[in-house]
């Protein structure tokens, strides 16, 4: 599927984080992915709250639910709380340092950044290519660290999984040494 | 009644074994069918009421039904063929629009749901952004799917999706037949890597709803409900709600919306918005009982799993009952895992909302079937009829079917079966308040009780042969092939209930009782001059009545000759059902019963002979007592005979029957030898004078006798021509041990003493005189009484008293009404109305006020009567005068002073007093023509 390179940062970190933290979720990863980029996309183009609804969008619908099984609890998924917090991560590396922040090779964060500030303007050319893993510098890694945690506290997600997917965060970023 | 049915083992039929229950269980028609009836009948019924009561406000065909009804000046003097002629010429363009309209709307809902119901797919697909799972990205997972839809059985391709959205460890499944998808929620994939059994079980649940076929008929209930919310109820309730806005003015704008509501009868609107939606969520619940059933006799795992998963405590809401729910709950879930026999009895309150649905359909359609009759098309009665007949022949079928298996499989007939039985025809009678058409039948009283009571005792019947009927084919044939079976149930019973719908003064078309208690009572009368007390009236009655409704039309006596027919017929080419030796025996105890009714008779006539009246007027009465006593021999020796087969062994139910059947034809034969040559007999009064002739001309009596010779030129041609195929059926190996040694004549059976305590076929086909003789001696006997309590206790009724019961004591209080100024009043109302409508219509403010003025003078004398002293027609002259005083209210002071909203008010309140007082005319007219005037 033809996508932006923020979204395919987004895509690429939460998936190296799915397949760390929840590896049975990487069945239905690409699905809900798709599905939350594009309701992202719409989140966005609307005005004003768009991050509850990229929560929404993560989420899900599920509204037609009176012809499905009917019996059981829902199972708490990691996907759509790791997809937000990995859209997160990316927009706050772009706005705090833009392009210093973010690897050469990773577009992702500048081109974000770029949509975000421009957001009226034209819309960037679409990519197919795969982005690569995200880079941060040594010293940021604490901010990042700190960043996932509160995204996953405020998810309600329970300690265990919390420490599970900051780790698989930190284990997903390319560290620049320099 | 809950849907929680005894969860004890299943035993007998099957064996016990719970996988061989649940098989036979899914063979039979699903709960799912019925329900889904139920929702289609209610939601057309629905439909075509709100249809008929928008457009005919809209066509302005309701207010020109009045309008030319008063102008050719129909019901005001009875049965007049001009005033009726000229009623069609002037109604009849109306109403051929008005069908058309409705028939067109109908058409045109019916391909918006085709279409919307085509669409969903696609529309689910893309809504909750679904997406293949492809093969070549997951193998492992696809293969996997593959082997459980090979478990399936499925014969076509199911086409998985990933739905993202769905955090829940649930599937769905949706899809046209012929492109089956299903939906995997990714919290149900997570499973598959966690927990692999519950993830078999809740995919092959799904499979389940496929291989039951549901999913159709489920998606259709979703989209006919949604149809139904958003073009049928949403456009009512904003039509009437604006256009009493736009109508009204200022403050009156409430007070017209209020009003128009109530005339529409919105609480009635409601109460089938209701219906129809509970019966919705009752489809969406059934399905589920039968894919957990199906899942778990693929895969005893998936059984447990299940079980595991309805065991997981949900959150209860206390405000969402059991019928609001779309799922079923957890415990019942596990009750029907435990015990899928349960599964065969359906709810008390489904089978009651079957019989309900039924009756608001023809109550609904009664309407447009009248107005074709405009073009020449006499469509009333039959279409009714067949509406009846075949809906109510459908659910009854399918209910006898269900209960039959339940019977079989518990191995005894629950008291709580008999509930539902009669919840189908107790569930008809609601039906007769939830239409906007007057009620025509009595609904309180003694009268009230039969009028009432009997449908819902023959529909209770009705279901009751079903189930013999379902009986002897489980019993009989292997269970395996059942679907023609039941479509033969299915017409037959149709065909069964179309008869028997001529048999009661019914709360839908017809209301013939008065005159058939009165030519009872008037026989009755004749037969008390003997003296004979009891012994005369209550043959009379048992004979009688049974007769004269037989009689009453073609359909009747169908119904009758196929309730002893069929099974005869039914069971020739089953060599289980008829060994010879049981065969043989059953047809010398008949041939011995012929003689004996012989006998019998000539001991009758003897007994006659000496208690012969003298008087010739008498002797009339006294040959139909006679008669009625014969006909009364012969059904006891019929019994008795019945009896004494059934009783040799177990298996002999059938037989029993046959041995009936003889009796009652050797009977008939002996009752015309005796008339014939018996009556030469020398202390006999001369050869053929005795009233035997007279059995031959009552239809009732001789219908069963045809019915048995029918039967035995049936049975003796079918066994001869099929001789050879019965041999070799008789090899065929028994389903089970135990209907075969039912059916064999070997008294020593193993199971012979519990093939006793299950129920009979013909033990119950039996019921039938007797249920019909119960009928009419309850029946007339009660409706006798009214009478007689109507005449013991208003020998003089006061006028302006409303009365009820004796239609003779109405009849004379509403003549002393109208001659003591009530004729006056009403036509001084009705000239006055009518000049007030001309001057409207002229537009001319001088006339208007005129016709005002005379119209206040016509209503305050009409108020200083009392009010007509019949319930109905006192109750109509109330609203009428209530109407007209309205009316007067929106007269203008002086010409040309009113507004063009008064103007429209006025033109309301003068339309709908005038067609008030047009049936309090109407229901005057009634009350003279009930008592014979």
């Amino acid at each position: 599927m033809a996508r932006t390179a923020a979204e395919s940062a987004v895509r690429t970190l939460a998936g190296e984080v799915i397949e760390r933290a929840a590896p049975e979720e990487t069945v239905f990863f690409a699905a809900a992915c798709d599905r939350f980029l594009a309701r992202a996309r719409r989140a966005e183009a609307a005005p004003g709250g768009a991050g509850s609804r990229r929560m929404r969008a993560a989420r899900g619908g599920g509204d037609d639910d009176l012809l499905g099984y009917g019996v059981g609890e829902a199972v708490a998924l990691l996907t759509p709380v790791v997809l937000f917090i990995a859209s997160a991560v990316v927009q706050r590396l772009a706005e705090r340092t833009g392009d210093a922040l973010v690897d050469r090779g990773s577009v992702a964060g500048r081109r974000l950044f770029r949509r975000l500030v421009r957001r009226n303007r034209k819309p960037e050319p679409q990519t197919t290519a795969a982005a690569p893993a995200l880079a941060v510098r040594r010293e940021q890694l604490p901010e990042l660290r700190r960043l996932v945690q509160e995204a996953a506290a405020g998810a309600g997600l329970g300690e265990e999984r919390t420490q599970r997917v900051v780790q698989a965060f930190l284990d997903s970023v390319r560290v620049l040494d320099e | 009644m809950s849907e929680v049915a005894d969860p004890r083992p299943a035993a007998g039929w099957a064996g016990g074994d719970p996988d061989q229950v649940r098989a036979l269980v899914l063979r039979l028609p699903s709960d799912v069918a019925i329900r889904f009836g139920v929702l289609v009948l209610l939601t057309v019924a629905t439909t075509a009421d709100i249809l008929i009561m928008t457009l005919g406000a809209a066509t302005g065909a309701d207010r020109r039904f009045f309008t030319c009804a008063t102008e050719s000046r129909l019901f005001t003097t009875g049965v007049d063929t001009a005033a009726y002629q000229q009623f069609s010429d002037c109604f009849g363009a109306g109403a051929a629009r008005l069908v058309t309209a409705v028939t067109v709307t109908l058409v045109l809902l019916s391909v918006v749901v085709l279409i919307a119901f085509l669409a969903y797919p696609r529309l689910l697909v893309r809504r909750r952004g679904l997406t293949p799972l492809h093969p070549e990205h997951h193998p492992e997972l696809h293969a996997y799917l593959q082997d459980l839809c090979r478990l399936a059985g499925l014969a076509r391709p199911v086409v998985f999706l990933i739905d993202p959205t769905t955090a829940r460890p649930v599937g769905q499944a949706f899809g046209r037949t012929r492109r089956h998808q299903l939906s995997l929620g990714a919290g149900l994939l997570t499973l598959y890597a966690t927990n692999r059994p519950r993830f078999r079980s809740v995919v092959l649940h799904e499979l389940a709803h496929l291989r039951n076929r549901d999913v159709s008929l489920t998606y259709l209930a979703l989209v006919t409900w949604r149809v139904f919310v958003a073009l049928v109820l949403l456009p009512w309730a904003l039509v009437t709600v604006f256009s009493g806005l736009w109508r009204g003015a200022g403050p009156d704008r409430l007070a017209t919306v209020s009003q128009g509501l109530a005339d529409l009868e919105w609480w009635r609107v409601a109460i089938l918005l209701v219906l129809v939606f509970l019966a919705r969520n009752a489809v969406l619940r059934a399905r589920e009982y039968a894919a957990d059933a199906r899942a778990a006799l693929w895969d005893a795992e998936a059984e447990s799993s299940l079980r595991r998963a309805a065991m997981v405590t949900t959150r209860r809401r206390w405000w969402r009952p059991g019928p609001v729910l779309v799922h079923p709950s957890p415990r019942n879930r596990l009750a029907a895992l435990a015990d899928p026999v349960s599964m065969l009895v359906p709810s008390i309150w489904a089978v009651a909302a079957a019989g309900l649905a039924t009756g608001l359909l023809v109550k609904h359609f009664e309407v447009p079937f009248f107005l074709l009759g405009f073009s020449g098309a006499r469509v009333l009665v039959p279409g009714l009829l067949a509406l009846f007949a075949g809906a109510l022949g459908g659910f009854v079928a399918l209910l006898g079917w269900r209960i039959a298996a339940y019977a079989r499989l518990r191995g005894r007939f629950s008291p709580r079966l008999v509930l539902v039985c009669l919840a189908a025809g107790v569930g008809l009678l609601p039906a007769t308040w939830l239409t906007f058409l007057y009620p025509r039948l009595p609904s309180g009283g003694a009268t009230g009780l039969i009028v009432h009571a009997a449908p819902a005792l023959v529909i209770t019947f009705a279901v009751l042969w079903a189930y013999a009927d379902a009986d002897r084919w489980l019993t009989a044939t292997r269970v395996e092939r059942v679907t023609a079976p039941i479509v033969r149930t299915v017409v037959v019973c149709a065909v069964l209930i179309a008869g028997w719908a001529g048999w009661w003064s019914d709360p839908t078309w017809r209301n013939d009782l008065p005159g058939l208690v009165a030519i009872v009572g008037g026989v009755r009368d004749e037969i008390a001059t003997l003296g004979w007390g009891w012994a005369g009236w209550l043959p009379h009655l048992v004979v009688e009545l049974p007769a004269a409704v037989l009689a009453r039309d073609v359909t009747a006596q169908v119904a009758a000759i196929l309730i002893w027919l069929v099974p005869m017929a039914g069971i020739v080419g089953r060599s289980r059902s008829w060994p010879a030796g049981t065969i043989r025996y059953a047809t010398r105890c008949g041939l011995f019963a012929g003689g004996a009714v012989l006998l019998l008779d000539l001991v009758l006539r003897t007994v006659a002979a000496g208690l012969k009246p003298d008087a010739p007027t008498a002797l009339n009465a006294f040959a139909m007592v006679v008669a009625s006593w014969q006909i009364l021999v012969i059904g006891l020796v019929q019994a008795g005979t019945a009896v004494l087969v059934r009783r040799s062994g177990p298996g002999l139910a059938l037989p029993a029957l046959f041995a009936a059947y003889l009796a009652g034809l050797l009977g008939f034969l002996a009752l015309v030898f005796n008339s014939v040559a018996g009556g030469c007999l020398p202390w006999l009064d001369g050869c053929g004078s005795w009233p035997s002739a007279l059995a031959l001309s009552r239809t009732g009596l001789s219908i069963p006798i045809i019915g048995t010779i029918m039967a035995a030129v049936t049975v003796s041609l079918l066994r001869a021509s099929r001789r050879a195929r019965l041999a070799a059926a008789a090899q065929r190996p028994p389903v089970g041990a135990d209907p075969v040694d039912d059916l064999g004549d070997a008294p020593a059976a193993p199971h012979g003493a519990e093939a006793r305590r299950r129920p009979s076929a013909a033990r119950l086909a039996a019921t039938v005189p007797a249920a019909l003789a119960l009928i009419a001696v309850l029946g007339v006997g009660l409706a006798d009484r009214v009478v007689d309590d109507a005449y013991a206790n208003t020998p003089n009724p006061l006028p302006g008293q409303p009365l009820s019961g004796d239609p003779a004591v109405t009849a004379a209080a509403v003549r002393s009404w109208l001659r003591d100024g009530g004729r006056e009043a009403v036509d001084a109302l009705e000239a006055a109305s009518d000049a007030l409508n001309a001057a409207d219509s002229g537009a001319d403010p001088a006339a208007v006020v005129a016709a005002c003025r005379q119209l206040d003078a016509a209503l305050a004398r009409a108020t200083q009567l009392p009010p007509p002293p019949d319930a109905e027609a006192g109750e109509s002259w109330a609203k009428s005068t209530d109407l007209f005083k309205k009316t007067i209210a929106a007269c203008p002071a002086r010409p040309g002073a009113d507004s063009s909203w008064q103007s429209r008010q006025r033109a309301d309140h003068l339309t709908f007093g005038r067609a008030s007082l047009l049936v309090t005319k109407l229901f005057l007219t009634g009350a003279l023509q009930h008592a014979g005037d």
